[in-house]
């Protein structure tokens, strides 16, 4: 089974990345499925961990600092998602599994390439267990 | 009315608040016909019993060998009402921390379900009082949606941290509300019942009544209200120095975290 990957993307900048992305019609791996929110600091970590436990990596993409659409959810949700890494280190999970990007409407092309690599770095290590 | 009691996976701490003050005129009503702490008893005696032959059974503690399997099974079939004791019964309680290191118990409610489910560490008098009360008279309380900052005698007001600290670390001598001094009270995300009394002996809250109804994540919401109150400069700082995540946010759940359910179902498959 290729390994899935559940994106949350916010929708002021990776959610546009991905639909600017998509009018060049790429392939992207199989398995990703990705979902739009309002804005990384709305991410409940609930959501990260449930979504942790349905797929092999969880890919959280929202806008560079300094240009979030609220002003701070975007360091919130790094600063969120720093300590939820604690905890699955703590738990025995790969923290690799959780992936966070920051990127601007206009790098879809960069947020294909991101997704291919996490993509082939799961694959990898699903055949290394 | 016959009860059997019995503690599958846990320290036995549950059973002996039975001789507190406050339940002799339940127990005075009742005769014990199988308690496995008290006499050395095994399954094949209450299975002499007919089906739904026993009123009230008690199981404490967790279930992780096929034997305290089996014996939740029997109560369930021998006893008319099960009612689970506790936070191992629960939801792992302590020995559930076994998951951070491999293979950890189950609660109870994982293989049967109990008529009645009594939260606590062990549960206090009056949460066993009220909870024998309403099974008795057909209307069991219900869990409640109120965290135990409620009964908390501490003060509250809106705070930030620079850093987040052990309990002993903190001045005794300030009343303030532990999340405002950076602890990991878990008073905010547990039900309340107890009357908050470890807050009320000068101790923070380790969670022991369980999440209040309706709400789910309690570990990962904790954890997101205490890093929100972090002043972001000094958050990273804040994070290396946090010890014991999983003491902090998951030491009486962490057998019903998702990610451990997950990693055991994936084992036996
Ligand atoms: S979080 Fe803890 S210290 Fe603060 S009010 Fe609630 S129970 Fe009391
Ligand atoms: S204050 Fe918390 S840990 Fe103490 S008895 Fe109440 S619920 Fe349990």
């Amino acid at each position: 089974m290729p390994p899935k990957i559940i994106g949350f993307l916010c929708e002021w900048c990776a959610a546009r990345a991905l639909e600017n992305l998509a009018f060049h019609r790429p392939e992207l791996p199989p398995g990703f499925q990705p979902l739009r929110i309002n804005c990384t600091g709305s991410l409940e970590l609930e959501v990260v961990t449930k979504a942790l436990a349905q797929a092999e990596g969880v890919l959280v993409a929202g806008c560079p600092s300094g240009e979030c659409h609220f002003k701070e959810g975007n360091l919130r949700a790094g600063l969120h998602l720093e300590a939820l890494r604690r905890v699955l280190s703590a738990l025995g999970e790969d923290p690799r599994r959780l992936k966070v990007l920051w990127l601007s409407a206009g790098e879809g092309e960069r947020l294909g390439e991101e997704i291919w690599k996490f993509y082939r770095e799961l694959s990898h290590e699903d055949r290394g267990s | 009315m016959k009860i059997a009691v019995h503690n599958l996976l846990s320290c036995g701490g549950c059973d002996p608040v039975f001789f507190l003050e406050e339940l002799p005129e339940f127990f005075s009503q009742a005769e014990v016909v199988f308690w496995s702490k008290v006499k050395d008893e095994e399954p094949k005696i209450l299975k002499k019993f007919p089906d739904q032959g026993i009123e009230i059974g008690f199981l404490c503690g967790a279930i992780k060998s096929a034997g305290q399997e089996e014996m939740a099974q029997v109560f369930r079939k021998k006893c008319r009402m099960v009612v689970a004791v506790g936070a191992c019964a629960l939801w792992g309680g302590i020995p559930g921390l076994l998951w951070a290191w491999g293979e950890g118990p189950r609660p109870v409610s994982s293989f049967i379900s109990p008529e009645l489910c009594i939260p606590g560490c062990p549960p206090e008098g009056p949460t066993w009082a009220a909870c024998l009360q309403g099974l008795l008279s057909g209307q069991p309380p219900k869990p409640s949606e109120e965290p135990v900052c409620i009964e908390c005698p501490r003060n509250r007001r809106p705070f930030r941290l620079s850093s987040f600290r052990r309990f002993p670390e903190t001045d005794p001598e300030i009343p303030e509300c532990y999340l405002s001094l950076g602890v990991f009270c878990a008073g905010a995300v547990t039900q309340k019942g107890c009357g908050a009394r470890c807050l009320k002996a000068g101790y923070p809250c380790l969670g022991c009544y369980g999440p209040p109804a309706g709400l789910s994540a309690r570990g990962e919401r904790l954890l997101s209200a205490l890093v929100s109150a972090l002043v972001p400069q000094k958050a990273s700082q804040a994070l290396t120095r946090w010890t014991d995540p999983i003491g902090s946010l998951y030491r009486f759940d962490l057998a019903t975290h998702p990610l451990l359910r997950k990693r055991s179902c994936q084992r036996s498959a």
